[in-house]
């Protein structure tokens, strides 16, 4: 039953998203987050909705694990929408008692729901292309520049990606140990709320140990291969700006430009 | 001897579904007799682990039945917590699942679940810790032991549940020649002196060949052979082909057939060995030096 949990959602895939660059993942985004917040005309956000669906189509991750990413935040996003409908001033369309929708209210709440789809699917596209190691990496070379005043910036992203290899041994340890302490008349899964706690005694406690021997031994195994930090320290996989950076650079260059160019021929409906 | 344990045709498939996923176990029937004292050999990945799982309702087959004492263990209304005290699984490196502060503890924990009496948890405790020799640490902590003193309070856990039918998964894996020796004798001993049924997991046949009554071959989820541990030495060649490791002393045995073929290969200890050897140069009339 442990098993069926996945983290960091990575789905193997060759296609021209998954080769890009992670860093560059990263900044564009973060670059597409500013770009749908920005685009303030009809126009503009129809372009960016568009844009992220073409990015996907490109990724080849099937569009049912969109809405399986999205699920969780229906309702947030129905909340903001409802709340902003209400709380927006302008011509009013229909009045509920004391509450008043207006027609920009209405408007704005469509396009914020939008804004918040797109900005979930598209960071879950970083996740979905993205395997967990190559995204800290990606952070490391990202935060980089933060060495020059003194962040152990190196030892950061060790320490992430460490923890999430280790969340898959973790969760068959837990398994193996949850079975083994059933074989020995442990009910886990039944009895009050106070029993379940002091039943979970006997598979925390290993869990425990177990945890603390591998660190122990992934330590001293580190030390053995003369790991001292991130000093003069080589990748294994050196990044090259790619012919696919340089177009995906491009595009999203064209896209920011549109997005102005809309803004400032069109009327701004927000 | 009647059956304690039967699967009928049992199949298991981790993660269904997925392409490339192959079923673990694929259709197996086994007759387990009370009393029987018998190995599964199989090498790594042929399925064995997922195999024993359901014999103590840890795994629920996904085809075909699980029958203890006859009775179906997935039926409505079956009390799987009963089946576990009767039929005692061990895990492979069985010393990880240790936690609490004492070994007395630890051991005590399987016959409190029980919810027996305080003096039967304490006489079942005493005995099962006389059995593994652990009888001198009951009052330290289970995390002080040494790696093979852990591994038999971790059995030790187990027999206080006295199991009419123990299960151990490689319960030599990791332990030196000694350690392996002090394990099985322990698991003889329990066998003879409760007159248990004993099933034992290994990749290897040399370890169990001593003990085994019957041996039970896994390959890729099936029954690959299933007989007394003569018969299935027959057939050790095959059995290399699959894989398996075979004694050292079948091997040469197997090789000295190629020059002479009346002689009997089928030995597996040093002993009978050379009484097979013996008896070849006896009828050529070889000199005996």
């Amino acid at each position: 039953m442990l098993k069926d949990i996945t983290i960091g959602q990575y789905i193997y895939g060759s296609s021209p998203i998954h080769r890009m660059d992670p860093m560059l993942k990263l900044i564009f985004v973060i670059a597409y987050v500013v770009l749908l917040f920005s685009a303030s005309t009809t126009a503009g956000i129809v372009g960016a909705v568009a844009f992220s669906l073409i990015i996907y189509k490109i990724s080849g991750i099937p569009i049912k694990l969109i809405a399986k990413s999205l699920k969780p935040i229906v309702p947030v996003v129905v909340f903001t929408a409802v709340i902003n409908m209400f709380f927006i001033p302008g011509d009013p369309l229909i009045t509920i008692w004391k509450l008043t929708i207006s027609r920009q209210g209405l408007f704005y709440a469509v396009i914020l729901s939008f804004r918040i789809t797109c900005l979930i699917s598209a960071s879950s596209l970083l996740t979905y292309t993205t395997s967990p190691i190559q995204l800290t990496d990606a952070i490391e070379r990202l935060l980089s520049p933060l060495k020059k005043l003194k962040m152990p910036v190196h030892e950061l992203a060790m320490m992430m990606s460490i923890a999430l290899r280790f969340i898959p041994s973790l969760i068959e340890e837990t398994d193996k140990i949850m079975s083994a302490q059933k074989s020995r008349g442990a009910s886990l899964d039944s009895g009050k709320l106070r029993e379940k706690v002091k039943a979970l005694v006997p598979v925390l406690v290993p869990l425990f140990v177990s945890a603390f021997r591998r660190a122990d031994e992934l330590a001293l195994a580190m030390e053995c291969r003369c790991y001292r930090g991130g000093e003069g320290r080589t990748r294994l996989h050196e990044s090259h700006f790619s012919s696919v950076d340089a177009f995906g650079t491009a595009v999203l260059v064209l896209m920011f430009g549109y997005v102005i160019a809309t803004n400032c021929l069109f009327e701004a409906v927000i | 001897m009647s059956a304690v344990l039967r699967a009928e045709n049992i199949s298991y498939t981790y993660n269904p579904g997925i392409p490339g996923s192959k079923p673990a176990v694929d259709g197996v029937s086994l007759e387990i007799g009370e009393g029987e004292f018998i190995a599964v050999i199989g090498h790594t990945g042929s399925g064995k682990s997922t195999l024993i799982q359901h014999f103590n309702g840890l795994l629920r087959p996904q085809k075909g039945r699980v029958l203890f004492d006859g009775q179906d263990i997935w039926a409505k209304g079956y009390d799987l917590r009963a089946l576990r005290f009767g039929v005692g699984l061990v895990f492979q490196y069985p010393e990880y699942q240790l936690f609490e502060e004492t070994v007395y503890k630890d051991i005590a924990f399987g016959p409190t679940n029980m919810s027996l009496s305080e003096q039967e948890i304490h006489r079942r405790v005493l005995d099962a810790a006389g059995f593994v020799g652990a009888g001198q640490y009951l009052d330290s902590s289970p995390f002080e032991l040494s790696g093979g003193e852990k591994r038999r309070v971790a059995i030790a856990g187990v027999l206080a549940m006295e199991p009419r039918v123990l299960i151990l998964d490689e319960p030599a894996a990791g332990l030196d020649p000694r350690g392996k020796k002090a394990a099985f004798e322990l698991i003889k001993n329990y066998h003879e002196s409760k007159g248990a049924t004993v099933i034992v997991v290994s990749h290897s046949m040399e370890d169990v060949a001593e003990y085994a009554k019957r041996v039970i071959v896994i390959n890729r989820g099936q029954v690959f052979c299933d007989g007394s541990v003569p018969e299935v030495f027959k057939r050790a060649r095959e059995l290399s082909d699959i894989g398996l490791s075979i004694p050292a002393v079948t091997s040469i045995l197997l090789r000295l057939k190629e020059g002479c073929p009346e002689l009997n290969a089928s030995c597996y200890d040093i002993t009978s060995a050379a009484d097979a050897i013996a008896a070849v140069m006896k009828e050529r009339g070889a000199a005996l030096c």
